[in-house]
């Protein structure tokens, strides 16, 4: 019986990476020969809404005034701006970088917050709570957004069925070392494919909590961000997606951001984003499968969107499967299934984005030298199923013993203060 | 004269300035071009089909020349087999059961590995490879320690399926480079050439993976057959597979950049 539910579980892993294949599949034919859906910049160009843009800070006197030179030289309507950076509970010099930029510019409105929970859903309910705009832009604190971006990203809600829009996030720092050249290569097929063949095929494009922004009214009407959730991107994507709204991507908004330079902070990272990913699979599942807004296939992407930080949970678990199977002497199972497994693990070879995936991604952003580097996904294969399987492992324990979630920053790495 | 200077500007800045690659792609292959590519595969496929037992035999022959430098020629024996309704060739030599010092030396290096590596310098993605191929050795020295006798394979049981694996990955390689190579802006001889490049550079490969898997288990026994199996088997043919792919791709990319004939934009 132990060894049939074990071969059984087998199957399933085969058949989970073998949607995932398909999916991915999918994905990289239309990007390469689909028709590409514009975004809005070129279809409105004027009619500009009044925007706050909130910059969660803790701790970032490292980036906080390159953010914000960045965002005072855009090209947006100054007297339909309001840029409010939150200092949330910083102990290093960060509220006085704050208050110098907000002494020299009326539109930099710093928020201060010393008293309450940590963490950026909670610093952004407290900062939803103080603007003027009712579109609200979100950038994180490292990044260096170019002048027109403030434009291009609130073009869209001239459209009033999106209710929330996405824009390209591009590596700055790929340059540094091994590690900052993967996650440029996992950049680029997430969003270059991922996101835009998501976009194309009207299914469900994802909020990714910087360089994006949403509609207040909306957040309201939803209740504002959880702080029991710490990937309130992806709560807000199906928040949205569930009551009837469109997320817009962006893959023409590009805006430079820093990525870890080290495994320990990436280890970090990414099991927090498994972990926050994983609260959000738990909480929308049923209520993806049962909105009356979202088509058949939308809800199968959807599902497919929730459950992507399962998949290597699932994997590691097939794994220890295959090895107890070894050990029972079922190696000719191994044996028999071995083709169907060898061709499912072509999708796993590169994280969530399989190689081939990157690969075009690569070629389409007109890579050469780093296409090379596709061999090295391995090590992030191994690293991601390690530390996901932990982030998956968390948020099952976060239900089961309702404690505390705590959010963690990551580390920054830039190096010029000027 | 002012006119002259403007067009050669013009000129400069059309020869230096491409649209951005934000919604570019690339022709949908014409359909006449996907029945000689399915044809080559299916030839490919077939081809392999009728002479991948000899193309064993040879890595096996060769595998046997570099075993007995190691292993007396009397204990390494080709048997043979069938895969698909063909007779193939796989090598056996005698198995070991582990020594008990030897089950505890490698229990005691696999939970050092598991407990302090993550506790040292070392790279995160190193650390979590050995730690996940120490976990796995783990319970292989467990095994040994407590059950030897109900370990249920032979020397000849992991040979065979290493050749079946191996006879697997041939048959694959063209199929996984045909969905991913067919979509590229590149000749279909180019293509071909990179199936049978890969083919031939895995069946070299074999031999010298062959050689250590079997000097392993006839030397060390059969405690090392699992992580044998599950770390250094297909893993390790799929690096090789995505590496010539990206190679490939990497070539392609620098020729084709500037070709305005290639690409499509919409944007």
């Amino acid at each position: 019986m132990a060894v049939l539910i074990l071969k059984i579980y087998i199957g399933f892993v085969v058949f989970v990476m073998a949607v995932y294949f398909t999916r991915h599949f999918i994905f990289s034919m239309n990007r390469i020969y689909g028709e590409q859906r514009f975004y809005y910049q070129d279809i409105f160009d004027s009619d500009l809404p009044f925007l706050s843009v909130l910059i969660p800070m803790h701790n970032e006197e490292k980036v906080a005034s390159h953010i914000l030179d960045a965002l005072t030289n855009a090209d947006y309507p100054k007297d339909r701006l309001e840029l409010i950076p939150i200092d949330d509970h910083s102990s290093d010099g960060t509220w006085r970088i704050l208050d110098e930029y907000a002494a020299r510019y009326p539109f930099i409105k710093p928020l201060h917050r010393t008293t309450g929970d940590r963490g950026k859903q909670n610093a952004l309910n407290d900062a939803i709570r103080v603007t003027a705009g009712e579109i609200i832009l979100v950038f994180d604190a490292d990044y260096l957004p170019p002048r027109c971006v403030l434009r291009d990203l609130a073009v869209c809600f001239n459209d009033p069925e999106v209710g929330a829009a996405m824009g390209r996030v591009v590596p700055v720092n790929t340059s540094q070392n091994l590690l900052t050249r993967i996650l440029d290569l996992e950049r680029s097929g997430g969003y270059q494919v991922d996101q835009q063949a998501r976009h194309n095929l009207r299914l469900v494009a994802q909020y990714g909590g910087t360089v994006g922004g949403f509609r207040k009214k909306l957040l309201h009407a939803c209740g504002g961000f959880d702080p029991k959730i710490i990937t309130e991107d992806t709560e807000l994507t199906f928040k949205l997606y569930v009551n009837g709204w469109k997320v817009a991507y962006a893959n023409r908004v590009e805006c430079y951001e820093e990525v870890p330079e080290n495994w320990v902070t990436r280890s970090r990272q990414i099991r927090r984003w498994a972990r926050g990913h994983t609260q959000v699979m738990f909480r929308y599942f049923i209520p993806v499968i049962r909105s009356k807004f979202l088509s058949a296939r939308e809800k199968i992407d959807g599902i497919l969107l929730l459950s992507v930080y399962a998949v290597p949970a699932i994997l590691f678990l097939g794994i220890a499967d295959s090895v107890a199977l070894f050990f029972l002497g079922e190696i000719n199972l191994l044996t028999g299934v071995l083709p169907i497994i060898l061709t499912v693990t072509c999708n796993t070879f590169g994280n969530f984005a399989p190689f081939y995936q990157i690969g075009i991604a690569s070629f389409l952003d007109g890579s050469r030298q780093r296409i090379l580097l596709l061999p090295f996904l391995v090590f992030n294969f191994l690293f991601s199923l390690w530390y996901t399987t932990q982030g998956f492992l968390d948020a099952v324990f976060d239900i089961i013993s309702t404690r505390r979630v705590i959010w963690h920053k990551t580390k920054r790495f830039r190096r010029s203060t000027t | 004269m002012p006119r002259q200077h403007n067009e050669s500007q013009s000129g400069i800045a059309k020869e230096l300035v491409y649209y951005h690659r934000s919604y570019r792609k690339i022709p949908v292959p014409e359909k006449r071009h996907l029945i000689p590519f399915l044809c080559l595969i299916i030839i490919i496929e077939v081809l392999l089909y009728l002479f991948s037992p000899d193309l064993n035999y040879l890595v096996n022959r060769y595998t046997q020349k570099i075993l007995v430098r190691s292993v007396p020629f009397e204990n390494v024996n080709m048997i043979w087999t069938e895969f698909l309704w063909r007779s193939i060739t796989v090598l056996n030599v005698p198995g070991s059961y582990p020594a008990m010092w030897f089950t505890m030396i490698n229990l005691i290096v696999a939970l050092l590995i598991v407990f302090i590596i993550p506790q040292t310098k070392t790279p995160k993605p190193i650390t979590v490879a050995l730690t996940l191929m120490s976990l796995i050795h783990l319970v292989s020295a467990l095994f040994f320690l407590f059950v030897p006798d109900r370990f249920p394979y032979q020397v000849i049981d992991f040979s065979t399926t290493y050749v079946v694996m191996v006879m697997v990955t041939w048959f694959l390689i063209p199929v996984v480079y045909g969905f991913i190579l067919y979509p590229l802006p590149s000749s279909v001889f180019s293509k071909i050439f990179m199936i049978v490049f890969t083919l031939t550079f895995s069946s070299a490969f074999n031999i010298f993976r062959y050689s250590i898997f079997l000097y392993l288990i006839n030397v060390h026994s059969f405690i090392f057959m699992a992580i044998l199996f599950f770390c250094f088997g297909f893993l390790l043919d799929m690096i090789f597979i995505v590496g010539f792919y990206s190679f490939y791709l990497s070539l392609l990319s620098g020729k084709l950049q500037h070709d305005m004939d290639v690409w499509q934009w919409l944007y």
